[in-house]
């Protein structure tokens, strides 16, 4: 693990990422270095390969090249470990059982209260549920493993401006909290502003700064 | 027992000749294939005949060895040829053959070995039937399992990718659809023990009792067969589930549904 000096005697641990030489068929070969210090996002149009790279840093996608979190490569957590510390949030979400409390049962319910969320919403039939609020339930479901890295695939695309902004805030205080890699994928011009992040674009394949 | 002559079969197949002919002028489309089977099932069992007729003159151990390799690798290319989502290559047959043969061969064996006990205990009579039942049915029950299997996995991708992603093991991300594919691989055997004797009298009980056994010695048999039916469906299945399932994925517990066709 990284130690970096912050303030005069504040010594706080950073989590890093570091994706080596990635390849996929339909992407080029990606490097990118990031820490809990940073907040990355990937615009780019659709279809140019953003979800994929995050499935494959995921480790969900077979990609050459390696991943390494605080220094250590992928190929040395168990593939479930791996996922555990490296949450991926898909921009669909997808559900088993009845309702979310079938897969969502560690959960405070102050987190339920950010995000606008009534307790009862977990044992209302999953299907009766609406896209706006089965994207905030995947949120909460994936932060119950207490991932170190967040790769966030437009989690926030059906909100409304003020859940979205409540995501946003439990996303970053979720961070600071575990210090968590965040990597975005976004279309929102006004949240890339609000997140002052480091900004990738993805095109053809190639991810440049 | 009454014999059959040649004239009561060809009577026999007017009916289903008249069956396809029904087909054919409702516009129901499956003459064809009704009489491909009845033609295949006339020409295979005449041909099965003959073998049989060869081997129990001849009941030396290499003929009865060589029919049961015969039946066991057929059966492992029909389950294959059954799935509508297969494993490329040939790993779908050898699966399906390995199933096969630890349950239906394997359990055969056992039974004739310890519970019929004749000399020899590969007697063509006894082997060879008990083989074809045991064969047929698990054949039936592991196709069934493995086509529910691999047609869930494809239609649930989503939701066991997701679960992949939330830190699940390949093997807890796919539980409940080997579950559901075990369950569905023993619908028959277990309606067929449900019904035999109330609804259906089974086929080979039937067979006793018109060549003249005792009811009561066709009845022992025929619950004998269930058993072993059902037990080489489920052991069968339950190898032939886990071993597709865990080629569905790679070593990284990634979901791999490029490798299936």
């Amino acid at each position: 693990m990284k130690y970096t000096q912050i303030g005069i005697d504040k010594e706080i641990m950073l989590n890093t990422l570091e994706v080596v030489d990635l390849s996929h068929p339909l992407f080029g070969s990606i490097s990118l270095q990031t820490d809990s210090s940073k907040n990355i996002v990937i615009i780019g149009p659709s279809g140019s390969g953003k979800t994929l790279l995050l499935k494959c840093i995921a480790d969900l996608v077979p990609a050459s090249g390696d991943i390494l979190f605080n220094g250590t490569s992928r190929y040395h957590f168990a593939p479930a470990n791996w996922r555990k510390t490296v949450g991926f949030l898909s921009a669909e979400t997808h559900w088993w059982g009845n309702t979310a409390s079938d897969s969502i049962y560690n959960i405070r319910h102050e987190d339920l209260d950010t995000l606008n969320l009534k307790p009862e919403i977990l044992h209302k039939p999953i299907t009766e549920c609406s896209t706006g609020e089965r994207q905030r339930l995947a949120l909460l479901r994936l932060l119950q493993n207490s991932p170190k890295v967040l790769l966030l695939d437009e989690p926030t695309a059906n909100l409304d401006l003020i859940n979205t902004k409540a995501c946003e805030a439990l996303i970053s205080h979720y961070a600071k909290q575990h210090q968590a890699v965040l990597i975005w994928v976004t279309h929102d011009e006004e949240q890339i502003a609000r997140l002052h992040p480091l900004v990738f674009a993805m095109e053809n394949g190639v991810l440049t700064q | 027992m009454t014999t059959l002559s040649i004239l009561d079969l060809v009577l026999a197949a007017s009916l289903v000749v008249a069956l396809a002919i029904l087909s054919i002028l409702t516009n129901m489309g499956f003459a064809r294939s009704l009489l491909i089977a009845s033609l295949r099932t006339a020409i295979q069992l005449s041909m099965i005949g003959l073998v049989l007729k060869f081997v129990f003159e001849n009941a030396d151990y290499y003929w009865v060895g060589l029919i049961t390799l015969v039946m066991l690798l057929l059966a492992g290319r029909e389950v294959n040829s059954r799935q509508k989502h297969r494993l490329k290559g040939y790993s779908g047959y050898f699966i399906g053959l390995a199933a096969m043969t630890s349950s239906s061969f394997l359990l055969t064996l056992l039974t004739l070995i310890f519970l019929i006990q004749n000399d020899p205990w590969y007697a063509p009579q006894y082997a060879i039937p008990l083989l074809g039942m045991t064969l047929g049915n698990a054949m039936n029950g592991i196709a069934l399992s493995l086509d529910s299997l691999t047609r869930n996995a494809v239609m649930s991708k989503n939701i066991i990718e997701t679960k992949l992603a939330l830190g699940f093991t390949a093997g807890e991300s796919i539980l409940e659809i080997k579950r559901e594919a075990i369950r569905v691989g023993l619908i028959p055997i277990i309606n067929a023990m449900v019904a035999a004797g109330i609804i259906s009298l089974p086929g080979m009980m039937t067979g006793q009792i018109l060549a003249g056994i005792d009811p009561w010695e066709a009845v022992k048999y025929q619950i004998l067969i269930m058993f072993l039916i059902s037990a080489a469906a489920g052991l069968g299945s339950l190898v032939a589930v886990n071993i597709t399932a865990l080629k569905l994925f790679d070593l990284r517990d990634r979901l791999r549904l490029d490798k299936l066709s």
